[in-house]
């Protein structure tokens, strides 16, 4: 699919059906997810209206992880076979990725306040994800620093997987932290291993709205890098005849 | 051995160049003495934060050294050699890291077990915390070197390795850190932390390298 | 100083295109090198000098064409192939000449003695300072010898007599001479020319 994509003009072709499809289909999902989530059912037991947080915090979470996934797969596509458009697509995923990572963060919080009385605790996984907004930060950093795009690209594609390998070492050493720290802390178990049907209804619903949100952000940032970088070479082009 | 005549020249040129091993001794000192007139004196305080800001603070210290530590060779023509030595670029970057870190980074585990008495800590939770500082060090070197190569030579280079190297850092952060709190608490836990320590480094030893050349070989194009 | 032959280790560069920041910048580019020849590599700066002999090392990769070594791709035969002079030095100012070639002589199985490599640049006398208090002109004369000690059959130099006074680039004459007596290539960037006998100038033009 990469290499049947890496044709720019395909790509292209691609982009102008998918974008508006995502928009859409984000636009419905997440209309629907709302009335569902936030009018059409009924308060938690235990949470109240505050479990209603729950219908954008747990997407952002998602997509904070999915993200991730997605732009290390890129950047190894990209170290592996330098196919540009794989470089492209890490580049485009990366802030959107923040973003829905600080979102998820920001949502915890407000989600805690009411909750626990406190605004932030040190749990394996708001700290995780707190770790996870670091990385794309570092991505996002180190790719501004460097001005050849070539090695820029190179540099942040190797950081991207390196994260990847790390990640799962850095969830164990989080939980491993979080045991020794506040054993038997059951704060996060809160909405529990049973989550009712008219809540996962809604949820689900709200999961694939943003991931598509997320998907129409990056085809549109993709598609954007790619116009520019056009524009950027015909210049320089331009100016290496003259 | 060839690898071994990279570690001990590198060796050689950290200590002599930079301040040596002076350098990140005297800044690991200097932010153990600001701690405790930030977070106050009392000994329950100290004590209890003692093993996070010692892990902390040798964390910072190895950063000190990260931008110097590729940044010449990426531009002086040293790479190129290197990468025309028959040798593999892993190689050459493990034994640099290593030869730089013997030679530079070696009173840490001694000024953090003195640091520890201070803090309040027993004689004995402070031996173990320099120990798992010991085992701990290689790697934070190897992650920093990580950091270095990808961001050398690029702008506000000091900034961007240590905000790509922080969360890389934090197995290593939480290890040694509890090991010498669960020490502290007499809690047997202290060894299996150790370990974790030790086994994080050697992930890294393992690994690390092969990160580290593939972006040196990125910056040779 | 041994000076057996070296195993015979043509060069050549088959229509070759490079690319800097997307743009090509040596276009279908051929040459080659026998055993014995020296070629100056004349171009004005940002032709595409320095890029040239990355290329050369093996350590950039051409966008079309091929560069080999006796039948060997450059990115796989470079690192036994050749030595590279870069256009900076890799001296490091806490180190003395002797200790870098001592250095470097060691990487490359020491088969050459440092102490010839540094009378053949009449470092002698220098061989014990710390390179932060040689001159450009020295620290090139040092970075010169460590050739001799890596003892590699194809040199490639970048701009290699730019700081030298007129001795030192009569030293790298009769240096690169007898590297052509035994059989190696020498391969020069250079904006001026260096005028060695019997040099094969190409002239690189955008």
């Amino acid at each position: 699919m990469i290499s049947y994509l890496a044709n720019p003009k395909r790509f292209e072709a691609f982009a102008r059906i998918a974008i508006p499809v995502c928009g859409g289909l984000a636009l419905l999902l997440i209309a629907a997810g709302l009335w569902f989530g936030l009018l059409d059912s009924p308060p938690d037991r235990y949470q109240g209206d505050t479990i209603r947080i729950m219908y954008v915090h747990v997407p952002a979470a998602w997509l904070g992880l999915g993200l991730y996934l997605a732009m290390a797969v890129a950047s190894f596509v990209y170290f592996i076979w330098r196919h540009n458009l794989a470089d492209v697509a890490a580049t485009a995923l990366a802030p959107v990725g923040a973003v829905f990572a600080a979102i998820c963060l920001v949502t915890g919080a407000i989600w805690g306040k009411p909750t626990w009385t406190v605004w932030w605790v040190w749990d394996a996984r708001l700290t995780s994800m707190l770790i996870q907004f670091l990385l794309f930060l570092g991505y996002i950093a180190l790719r501004a620093a460097i001005e050849d795009e070539r090695l820029a690209a190179r540099s942040a594609a190797i950081l991207a997987m390196v994260g990847l390998v790390n990640l799962p070492i850095v969830r164990f050493s989080v939980e491993w932290w979080d045991g020794l720290l506040h054993q038997g802390a059951t704060v996060f178990r809160a909405d529990g291993p049973a989550i009712h049907g008219s809540q996962l209804l809604p949820l689900m619903i709200m999961v694939f709205g943003f991931t598509f949100l997320a998907g129409w952000m990056v085809l549109y940032r993709m598609r954007s890098a790619i116009m520019s970088r056009k524009a950027g070479n015909l210049q320089r082009i331009r100016e290496a005849k003259a | 051995m060839r690898a071994g005549r990279i570690f001990l020249r590198e060796a050689r040129l950290g200590f002599a160049g930079g301040g040596g091993p002076a350098a990140p001794a005297a800044f690991f000192l200097a932010c153990l003495t600001l701690a405790p007139l930030a977070i106050g004196q009392s000994p329950e305080t100290l004590q209890a934060a003692g093993p996070g800001i010692i892990c902390f603070v040798t964390l910072l210290a190895v950063l000190q050294g990260a931008e110097r530590l590729f940044g010449e060779d990426v531009t002086d023509g040293t790479l190129e050699a290197y990468a025309l030595s028959g040798m593999p670029l892993s190689i050459v970057a493990l034994a640099k890291v290593l030869g730089v870190a013997a030679a530079t980074m070696w009173p840490l585990p001694l000024v953090a077990w003195g640091a520890g008495i201070a803090y309040g800590l027993p004689a004995e939770a402070a031996g173990i915390l320099a120990l798992s500082l010991t085992a701990a060090i290689p790697g934070l070197c190897l992650i920093t070197a990580m950091a270095a190569a990808l961001a050398a030579g690029a702008r506000r280079g000091g900034l961007v390795i240590a905000l790509i190297a922080a969360p890389l850092a934090i197995p290593l952060m939480v290890f040694t850190a509890s090991a010498g709190r669960a020490s502290l608490a007499g809690d047997p836990a202290a060894s299996a932390n150790l370990m974790l320590s030790c086994a994080s480094s050697l992930f890294l030893v393992a690994l690390a390298p092969f990160a580290i050349a593939a972006a040196l070989r990125a910056r040779l194009e | 100083m041994t000076s057996q032959a070296f195993p015979t280790c043509p060069l050549s560069v088959e229509a070759i295109t490079l690319e800097r920041g997307g743009i090509p910048l040596i276009r279908d580019l051929s040459i080659s090198a026998a055993p014995g020849e020296a070629i100056v590599l004349l171009g004005r700066n940002g032709v595409g000098k320095t890029t040239f002999l990355r290329a050369l090392a093996g350590v950039l990769l051409p966008s079309s064409g091929e560069i080999r070594y006796a039948e060997e791709r450059a990115d796989r035969a470079a690192a036994q192939a050749c030595a590279f002079l870069a256009h900076d030095n890799a001296l490091k100012p806490d180190e003395t000449p002797r200790q870098s070639l001592q250095f470097w002589s060691a990487l490359a199985g020491g088969t050459q003695s440092v102490g010839d490599a540094l009378d053949a640049l009449g470092l002698r006398p220098l061989a014990d300072r710390p390179s932060r208090n040689l001159s450009q002109g020295q620290k090139r004369r040092a970075a010169i010898a460590r050739l001799l000690v890596q003892d590699k059959p194809v040199w490639l130099l970048d701009e290699p007599a730019a700081p030298l006074d007129a001795d030192g680039r009569q030293r790298l004459s009769r240096l690169v001479e007898a590297h052509r007596g035994r059989g190696g290539i020498v391969i020069a960037a250079t904006h001026q020319d260096l005028e060695w006998p019997g040099a094969r100038v190409e002239e690189l033009v955008r």
